[in-house]
């Protein structure tokens, strides 16, 4: 193993929570070369975390205690198990591309998906598509620079705006195209300050051709980064060379941020990104499911594009779950297996609406009526039917600990509290009555 | 006006040293005979059994051997994603806590499966954690719930107070410090739930007590308690 | 037997010898008297080659001195050392002091011109021994410098921490360097010294802080080597010219890793004159907070360093010394910092060169004191409103 890691373990060990360097340090694999210490995570979730919670520390070590000439690289990759002894085969690493530079190589890769074929157009999206296709064939154009993207989560923001980079690449493969989050873009310049490289990160991010940055809100409050993002901005516009940003409102409406700024990231063009129409969410559905090489069928496409509330991603996972489960069972997929597949997400948006339900229920399968759950009297066998009334009402409803308390005849929150712990209590000490009668309800209530 | 301290602190500090098992010391000889074995193991018991405990000392003894290995909160990650579990198999040691946070959650199910597989064909050993014990845990995929089932199972209880205390003193023990018998008892009258929070409250006291430089005492920890919890300082 | 040694080659060893062995008074009661007890508060005296060897314990340490003397039919015996000490302290220097055994063993006499005493003397069996363990390291290195490192963290080690490796200095012993590290969990003081030690893994003993008192107090600025040997829970080492023996049980327990603690960047450096600073922080201290003795100090570029403290009847006070500022980041934004005015002191006292550098981020990360010249660190932790 590395003795630059091992000696950055260490330090990491008193720095950070045992919990965090056995989930998130841990499994990462170290390779020191004469240049470079190369980091290769699990998978990109993992990277991800490490990277924005514990690169700084990384680098702080590494610079301060190895070598302040050594390059640090995270990637996604694996170390083949070899047996103890053996040497070690060089490790195979996906490689993200492309690689800018050494010091800064904060950019994030392309991801192969998201291109414009792979976009399900509809209302809600036309125009933005439609413009990011503009700003791909004249990129660098003044009346799309900048061209900013916003609307709320998982609408497809991140798509259009990598499907431009992709474009635009396709057309000129030697184009430097700089795709990165917010928030990689100020963990670089909070680096390149510590470590006194503030012309390099000027010089990097000033010469890049397209510069894609995602979630802009993410400079709120940081002024020193706006500051840095706005020379940034300036220079690389002044020169033609296209921006594209998203953000997840209007940035006139964000707090925090600079009015110049404000004012230059709306001075381009700025399409928003509506939630898709029942619609549009089935077509999303049919072309995600073919990209997959699944025929899957309208009415299904249909059942769950209506009964899932919630951004394309949750509508994707979805249907991921339906595929994998049929892939599983071998089964056919029709609406009926695609209801038992997601009875967990489907029930979860209609229980929302009655919570009175949860109550007849219980007083059904406890054999009480629902004044009873309601009423001030004490008896045992009133007792556990309303602890399990209030336990459940907690877990499936979003009502506050108040608010539940209020709908038994005006109990208070601890006592709400209360019950809630204790039937957890039984639930953790294998109590078999509390616990089937807990499985029961629940399997009742959600189908 | 309150001094901050210097992070001093050694992480990490689950080991086996300072585990008190309560009548099942089996459980100490089947972990650290992982490496051979290989396979996969279900610990399951309530709340401050150890489970936990057990799962992190794997990971600090995978150190010490050199051994890969990761600590895998389900409940905890569940809000990552179950991309969160690709590529794992290459750790030697995995340890999932919380498994039934997971079951029944659509995608998790699957990689989890997967997961299994993968490692089971690396050879790596599994240790898995849970409330309940295998068999009556729900699983919605059957091939997940027969390699679960098929896990050897230990059953972990809590500590009663005698064990408590001695766990909490090998713990002091463990950080360079006696901790007086009169102030273990204390805290066992005054904290109301388990091993975990009697964990946590010992903690702030040795934070405390390098703060203002005082010792472990009845009143100091009498002190403490009166307080309202104060983040920890880093340096 | 009889022997008698001049006033000041006796006095200078005694007085290192009654602050090694205990105090009966401190001993507890119950077993005040005894034989045993006496002979730990005692001194032993043992002929050797060319002389006498006293030696003082108080079970964990041991200190022996080799007083040159011409005397005749010596034996081992052993008198009260802070009795000792308190009379022969008391003849003027150059006075030629006489030790004469009685007959049966039984009594010390010790005389000059006119003075006469007469002292019990204990059973030199009863005298307590540390037992050691074969050697398993030897190390050496220069006299001068194990005193520059110990005396240079001292300050800083913890005085009453239930975690008792505190409670002393860490020796990282290295085959290419010693450092010694001191914390009480609010301030760190860390001296390396590069030097060619002998070993070939590093070892870590931990001295116990009697131990490192006494060892200051005996080690002097000779260049030559000394040879540490490490056993098990054991250091011993022994001054050129076998002038001095020191024995002491190490603290048994892992120590912090001190290099995690150290600070790696502190972007605003300022350079002030030691002295200066000084002579403002102890003027200071009556207008600080009694119990928190806190200060704040401002770093403002292209002013003074501004100290300033208010106590808790309302009196305020304001110093100034000059500084000359260094940042990396182009920012000027002033830093404030507060931290215990006696910790300051301590850290600045300890560095022993003409300016000193004090090195700050924010009033929330520690301050990274070092010498104009050299290459110890201190560390001080600020405090939290």
């Amino acid at each position: 193993m590395s003795a630059i890691w091992q000696g950055c373990l260490r330090y990491l060990e008193a720095e950070l929570t045992e919990q965090d360097i056995n989930t998130f340090v841990r499994p990462l694999h170290a390779e020191e070369s004469p240049t470079s210490l190369l980091l290769l995570a699990p998978n990109m979730v993992l990277l991800q975390q490490v990277r924005n919670r514990f690169m700084d520390r990384i680098e702080n070590y590494v610079r301060a205690f190895a070598r302040e000439d050594l390059s640090i690289d995270l990637r996604v990759g694996t170390q083949p198990l070899a047996p103890e002894g053996s040497p070690s085969s060089p490790p195979q690493t996906e490689t993200r591309a492309p690689d800018f530079g050494i010091d800064l190589n904060y950019s994030d890769r392309l991801l192969p998906k998201f291109t414009f074929d792979k976009f399900v157009r509809g209302h809600s999206n036309e125009l933005a598509y439609a413009t990011a296709e503009l700003v791909s064939l004249q990129a660098g154009n003044d009346d799309y620079n900048p061209y900013l993207i916003y609307g709320g989560v998982g609408l497809g923001k991140t798509h259009l705006m990598q499907a431009i980079g992709h474009a635009i690449l396709q057309n000129q493969p030697n184009t430097s195209v700089v795709y990165l989050h917010c928030e990689q873009f100020v963990q670089s310049l909070i680096s390149a300050l510590q470590h006194n490289r503030i012309d390099s990160f000027k010089g990097y991010y000033r010469s890049v051709d397209v510069l894609l940055i995602d979630d802009i809100q993410f400079l709120a409050g940081k002024e020193r980064s706006q500051d840095e993002f706005f020379h940034t901005f300036n220079a690389l516009t002044g020169r033609q060379r296209q921006i594209v940003v998203t953000c997840d409102r209007y940035p006139k409406e964000i707090e925090g941020m600079e009015d110049r700024l404000k004012s230059r990231l709306g001075g381009g063009m700025y399409c928003a990104i509506d939630p898709p129409s029942t619609e549009t969410r089935a077509a999303i559905l049919l072309s995600k499911a073919e990209q997959r090489g699944i025929d899957l069928p309208n009415p299904v496409a249909w059942f769950i594009a209506e009964k899932t509330v919630g951004s394309v991603r949750e509508l994707e996972s979805a249907l991921s779950r339906v595929i994998m489960q049929a892939n599983v069972g071998g089964q056919e997929i029709d609406v009926d297996f695609a209801r038992h597949c997601l009875r967990d997400i489907v029930p979860v948006r209609d229980r929302l609406l009655n919570a009175d339900q949860i109550k007849s229920a219980i007083a059904a399968y406890y054999d009480v009526t629902k004044e009873d759950l309601d009423s001030q009297r004490r008896p045992q066998a009133i007792a556990l039917p309303r602890q399990m009334a209030m336990k459940l009402l907690h877990e499936l409803t979003q009502m506050s600990l108040a608010s539940i308390g209020e709908s038994f005849g005006g109990r208070d929150h601890s006592t709400v509290l209360y019950a809630c712990q204790k039937i957890q209590k039984r639930l953790d000490e294998n109590d078999e009555q509390t616990q089937a009668d807990y499985r029961n309800l629940k399997r009742k209530l959600l189908g | 006006m309150s001094q901050l301290i210097l992070p001093l602190g050694s992480n990490p500090r689950h080991t086996f040293a300072n585990f008190c098992t309560d009548g099942n010391e089996g459980i100490l000889d089947a972990l650290e005979s992982l490496p051979r074995q290989g396979g996969s193991l279900w610990l399951h018991g309530p709340q401050d059994s150890g489970k936990t405990h057990l799962l992190q000392a794997v990971c600090h003894q995978a150190k010490a051997r050199e051994v890969s290995a990761a600590y895998l909160p389900l409940k905890q990650m569940r809000e990552l994603g179950p991309e969160a579990l690709d590529g794992l198999e290459q750790c030697l040691w995995i340890c999932l806590d919380d498994v039934d946070a997971v079951l029944e959650q659509g995608d998790w199910e699957q990689r989890l499966f997967g997961l299994i597989n993968q490692a089971m064909d690396h050879g790596a050993s599994l240790l898995m954690a849970a409330r309940q014990p295998a068999e009556s845990v729900s699983v919605a995929l059957p091939d997940l719930r027969s390699r679960l089932r098929g896990a050897v199972s230990f059953p972990l209880h809590p500590l009663d107070d005698e064990r408590q205390s001695e766990a909490l003193r090998r713990r002091a023990h463990s950080q360079g410090y006696d901790l007086p018998e009169d102030a273990v008892r204390y805290m066992q009258r005054h904290v109301v739930r388990g091993l975990g929070q009697l964990c946590q409250l010992l903690d702030q006291l040795e934070q405390a007590s390098l703060s203002q430089q005082r010792r472990i005492t009845v009143p100091f920890v009498r002190e403490v308690l009166a307080q309202p919890p104060t983040s920890e300082s880093r340096l | 037997m009889k022997f008698t040694i001049e006033q000041q080659a006796l006095v200078d060893p005694l007085r290192k010898l009654a602050s090694t062995a205990p105090d009966v008074a401190s001993l507890n009661a119950s077993v005040s008297g005894t034989d045993a007890v006496n002979a730990v508060a005692s001194i032993l005296i043992e002929p050797e080659k060319g002389g006498v060897r006293f030696t003082a314990t108080d079970n964990t340490l041991r200190l022996a001195f080799h007083i040159p003397v011409e005397g005749e039919d010596l034996k081992p015996c052993t008198v009260p050392a802070s009795t000792l000490l308190h009379i022969c302290s008391r003849f003027s220097a150059g006075a030629e002091i006489c030790f004469e055994l009685e007959g049966d063993g039984k009594a010390m006499n010790v005389s000059h011109g006119r003075s006469r005493y007469k002292l019990v003397v204990v059973d030199a069996n009863e005298f307590p021994g540390i037992t050691s363990q074969d050697d398993e390291y030897e190390l050496s290195l220069p006299e001068n410098v194990l005193r520059s490192l110990l005396s240079s963290v001292r300050y800083a080690m913890a005085q009453n921490d239930m975690r008792y490796y505190l409670l002393g200095v860490l020796l990282d012993v290295g085959p290419d360097s010693v450092t010694a590290v001191a914390t009480d969990g609010h301030r760190m003081a860390v001296a390396e010294h590069a030097v060619q030690t002998g070993v070939n893994e590093s070892v870590q003993p931990i001295i116990p802080s009697k131990g490192v008192e006494e060892l200051t107090k005996i080690l002097t600025d000779q260049e030559q080597d000394l040879v540490l040997h490490l056993a098990g829970n054991h250091l011993r080492l022994e001054l050129s010219g076998d002038r001095c023996a020191f024995h002491t049980m190490l603290v048994d327990g892992k120590y912090p890793d001190y290099r995690t603690v150290v600070p790696t960047e502190r972007k605003l450096r300022a350079e002030v004159s030691r002295e200066a600073l000084i002579k403002a922080a102890e003027r200071i201290i009556p207008v600080t907070d009694e119990l928190t003795q806190a200060v704040i100090l401002t770093f403002k570029d292209g002013e003074n360093l501004e100290i300033g403290a208010r106590n808790n009847k309302g009196d305020t006070g304001e110093e100034q010394v000059e500084m000359k500022i260094n940042r990396d980041d182009g920012a000027e934004e002033e830093v404030k910092i507060s931290i215990n005015i006696k910790y300051l002191i301590d850290s600045l006292q300890a560095l022993g060169c003409p300016d000193a550098v004090l090195a700050v981020n924010d009033g929330s990360k520690s301050m990274l004191i070092t010498p104009s010249e050299g290459s110890s660190k201190h560390i001080i932790m600020p405090m939290k409103a």
